[in-house]
């Protein structure tokens, strides 16, 4: 009898009574999702909303059953459950495991390896969204609750095409205002490099301004005048005396990117300007 | 351990994993140790007059024999290459017991942690005092996945909470078998 002999039998009489089967590895990505799961109930309730359980047909659980594998929602095999959450002025919201959802493209997907759907799932969104904000209270915190997403939304970096959708329009409308095609607004959203000129039309078309900023190595940032770029005859001609602190640090940048010029030459305008 | 020590060790981890009906985890130990480890070399290639290629490696420079070493300096054509190299028995063997650590200790650790995320008594830490609507959350009994249609996967269940001191034991053993096969 050796040393790992001994050892690999105190190994089996320790789990000799495992009580949990994990004989695939599927079986250990199930055990992944419903930890993700109680991730999600927790987010919840931090964020204020009530949570309760209930199965496919509307009875209140307290043991929750998921699917092994991405399944259909609908299906009525087994008493499946899901957690049901209600932030009060949103439609009810449900958390699945391991269901197929399908977008717009009619594809269903698998929501697997910790995976899941928050969705309104057996009612309708739109009907229950209808209902919910007939009451004039709950339509001004809807209000209040999507300007201040809103003015959440400005501080994040996006790509165009989240930035399209934060202004609520579909690629055939902004096509429209930019007087081109459907397709090369998808082939505008989806290029790796660009022309400022074009990303400046396609901001314009949203009704916003394209703005450059340089940050130096040092932490100092600087904003660029787009239009300087793309259109220097057209420039207004410049007047010291009138000079705004950003066209001198608009003029710095493109003159002379040497972070040392840079500073010597702010520290020169402050002082000026002080004087 | 000599590697025949090492040789009997892994066919009795094997053995244990078999009768803990865990082949799914042998195979995909096997799959890792086909693949075996990834390392990155310097190779050095030159072209014979009869246009063969041959790549010598001088991952380790100080290794050469001096005349070697300017030779290389002179002709100058090395790159890193990445490739794979076979396992030793005894990295063989902390393969599969780091396996088992994954499956019958971590995991176990992750299936507690879903219900403890579910138990009210924690939740209600994360429940704003000052919310005059929120009401009790219900306990959950039991966690389980079952197959639904069309599904072969088997049905697993997660209806107690672990007990912590057997993962510990279990993590413990498994530490010890590690240490033994790197003695």
């Amino acid at each position: 009898m050796t040393r790992i002999d001994d050892l690999i039998t105190a190994l089996t009489r320790t789990v000799g009574d495992r009580t949990v089967s994990y004989n695939s590895a599927s079986a250990a990505w199930d055990v992944y999702e419903g930890y993700a799961f109680g991730l999600v109930i927790r987010a919840a309730v931090a964020a204020g909303g009530n949570v309760w359980y209930e199965d496919r047909f509307g009875n209140a659980a307290t043991n929750l059953v998921f699917r092994t594998s991405p399944g259909m929602l609908y299906s009525v095999r087994q008493p499946y459950t899901h957690a049901v959450i209600d932030f009060r002025e949103c439609p009810l919201l449900e958390a699945h495991v391991g269901v197929r959802v399908q977008g717009k493209s009619g594809v269903p997907r698998g929501t697997e390896r910790g995976g899941l759907a928050a969705m309104s799932g057996h009612r309708s969104w739109t009907a229950d969204r209808k209902a919910r904000l007939a009451d004039p209270q709950v339509a001004r915190r809807a209000a209040e609750a999507r300007a201040e997403l809103d003015r959440h939304e400005q501080d994040y970096e996006r790509t165009l095409t989240q930035l399209r959708n934060a202004r609520r329009l579909t690629q055939t409308q902004l096509a429209n205002m930019l007087g081109v095609s459907q397709a090369q607004v998808s082939r505008i959203e989806n290029q790796a490099d660009l022309y400022l000129s074009t990303l400046r039309s396609y901001i314009q078309a949203m009704g916003g301004e394209l703005q450059l900023h340089a940050v130096f190595p040092d932490g100092q940032a600087t904003a660029i005048t787009v239009n300087e770029l793309l259109e220097p005859d057209h420039a207004e001609p410049r007047n010291p005396d009138r000079a705004q602190e950003d066209d001198i640090h608009t003029a710095f940048a493109l003159v002379h990117l040497d972070v040392g010029f840079y500073n010597a030459a702010e520290e020169e305008f402050n002082a000026a300007s002080a004087a | 351990m000599t590697e025949e020590e090492i040789h009997d060790a892994i066919r009795k981890l094997r053995e244990f994993a078999t009768v803990q009906e865990m082949q799914w985890v042998l195979d995909e130990v096997d799959e890792a140790i086909a693949l075996g480890v990834p390392e990155t070399r310097t190779l050095r290639q030159t072209t014979n007059r009869q246009g063969l290629t041959t790549y010598e490696d001088i991952t380790e420079p100080d290794a050469l024999p001096l005349l070697e070493r300017r030779r290389g300096r002179r002709t100058g054509r090395s790159s890193d290459f990445i490739r794979r190299r076979p396992m030793t028995p005894q990295e063989q063997a902390q393969l599969l017991v780091q396996a088992f650590n994954r499956v019958l200790a971590d995991i176990d650790a992750v299936a507690a942690g879903s219900l403890e995320a579910l138990d009210p008594t924690t939740l209600s830490d994360y429940i704003d005092p000052d919310s005059e609507t929120s009401f009790p959350i219900p306990q959950v009994g039991s966690i389980s996945f079952v197959p639904d249609e069309g599904s072969t996967a088997p049905a697993i269940s997660i209806d107690v909470i672990r007990a912590s001191q057997r993962r510990a034991e279990v993590a413990s053993i498994l530490s010890e078998i590690d240490a033994e096969i790197d003695s």
